[in-house]
């Protein structure tokens, strides 16, 4: 088995949820120094290169939960991660260690959370200079990532008065769907929990929203909304130079490139709010197939991403 | 050295272009790439399509 499918193979075959990284990143470190690169643990996350200063590579190594046993059969690899984000991952890894010219220049870091409110990216945000940044997530090997949507999490709180089953006033639950048919009207709401009684209702929904587009919430009587957490939508800008070391690498290897927009979110988000760096997201895999009990990566796909990474570092740093 | 443009036709000059670079047509506006540069030869900017998830 080729190194870097070994790599790959390995560390979905560690289950990694958010919380429960340290045997993955522990792994993953022991990889990297065998392999000559300097690589640290530095609370919780691992940073290789620690003192490079010129590209961040910016991946995760915690999955969502829910096992998806390992297996390779017919050159896929099935397991909890592989799309989700130990493919893109490991790709950038293995292009990287076949970088040993860049490794003072290039750093890459494993987040352990970022499928749990993403602290560590945020807390890199603000401690690193900033620098353009590749954010290894799955949009396919021919696939340039543009722009991550926004996310509004919020809490909706009804409250209507007492009514009489026979009288026409709606009772709290019923306002709730109400609101939540218009939310649908312009976007795509999901509700996260919906718990009450007639009298009181609180819904927790979860809506993306792109650069473009003004979310407006909706004056009902009754109805109060309270943000629990809003991630501003987040777009690159095409004609910077990293992208077009990213159209070159994907054409140098064969490939037809497409920039994607994503409807959900990733660290993209987290970075861009303060960095005016170029930074764009790329990796191996159906995204469609995050968090699903389907997750799983074709080996060949793989094999292709981690040409078109080193291919794209490279030029990267020479045009820089 | 000039090339048409792939989508209006107009003429485009390499002003110092380089290879893979974004630039907008300055008749139409479309986003065009460098796919080669002697002799210039541009192409319709990728597609940008939606795609669910992170």
């Amino acid at each position: 088995m080729d190194r870097s499918v070994e790599l790959l193979s390995s560390l979905v075959s560690i289950p990694s949820p958010t919380g429960s990284t340290e045997r993955a990143v522990e792994s993953l470190r022991a990889w990297c120094v065998g392999n000559g690169m300097d690589a640290v643990i530095d609370r919780g996350a691992l940073v290789i290169n620690p003192g490079a200063r010129d590209l961040l590579l910016l991946g995760h190594i915690d999955t969502v939960p829910g096992e998806v046993p390992l297996k390779v059969e017919d050159g896929i690899l099935w397991g909890r991660g592989s799309v989700d984000a130990k493919g893109p991952l490991c790709a950038a890894v293995s292009a990287l260690s076949e970088l040993p010219d860049l490794w003072d220049r290039v750093m890459l870091v494993a987040v352990p959370d970022e499928e749990g409110g993403s602290e560590t990216a945020k807390r890199l945000r603000d401690e690193l200079p900033e620098m353009p940044c590749i954010i290894l997530e799955p949009g396919g090997w021919d696939g340039i990532t543009i722009s991550y949507r926004g996310r509004a999490l919020f809490d909706v709180e009804v409250n209507a008065p007492r009514a009489h089953s026979g009288s026409n006033e709606l009772f709290a639950p019923e306002v709730a769907i109400d609101l939540f048919n218009k939310l649908s009207e312009s976007w795509r709401p999901r509700v996260l929990r919906i718990e009450g009684d007639q009298l009181r209702t609180l819904m927790r929904l979860d809506i993306r929203y792109p650069e473009d587009e003004m979310l407006v919430l909706h004056e009902i009587p009754g109805v109060t909304y309270h943000s629990v957490e809003n991630t501003p939508p987040y777009s690159s800008d095409k004609r910077s130079p990293l992208v077009r070391s990213f159209l070159g690498a994907i054409r140098s290897q064969g490939g037809t490139p497409a920039f994607k927009k994503k409807t959900g979110t990733s660290d993209m988000n987290v970075l861009g709010v303060k960095w005016k760096t170029p930074i764009i997201a790329y990796g191996p895999g159906n995204s469609s197939l995050d968090h699903t009990d389907s997750e799983r990566l074709d080996i060949d796909e793989y094999a292709r991403s981690t040409g078109v990474l080193k291919e794209a570092v490279k030029r990267s740093l020479s045009s820089s | 050295m000039t090339q048409d443009c792939p989508v209006c036709g107009a003429d485009i000059t390499n002003n110092g272009l380089m290879m893979n670079e974004l630039v907008p047509c300055p008749e139409c506006g479309s986003d065009l790439e460098v796919i080669e540069l002697t002799p210039l030869k541009l192409d319709k900017a990728p597609e940008e399509k939606e795609d669910w998830g992170e």
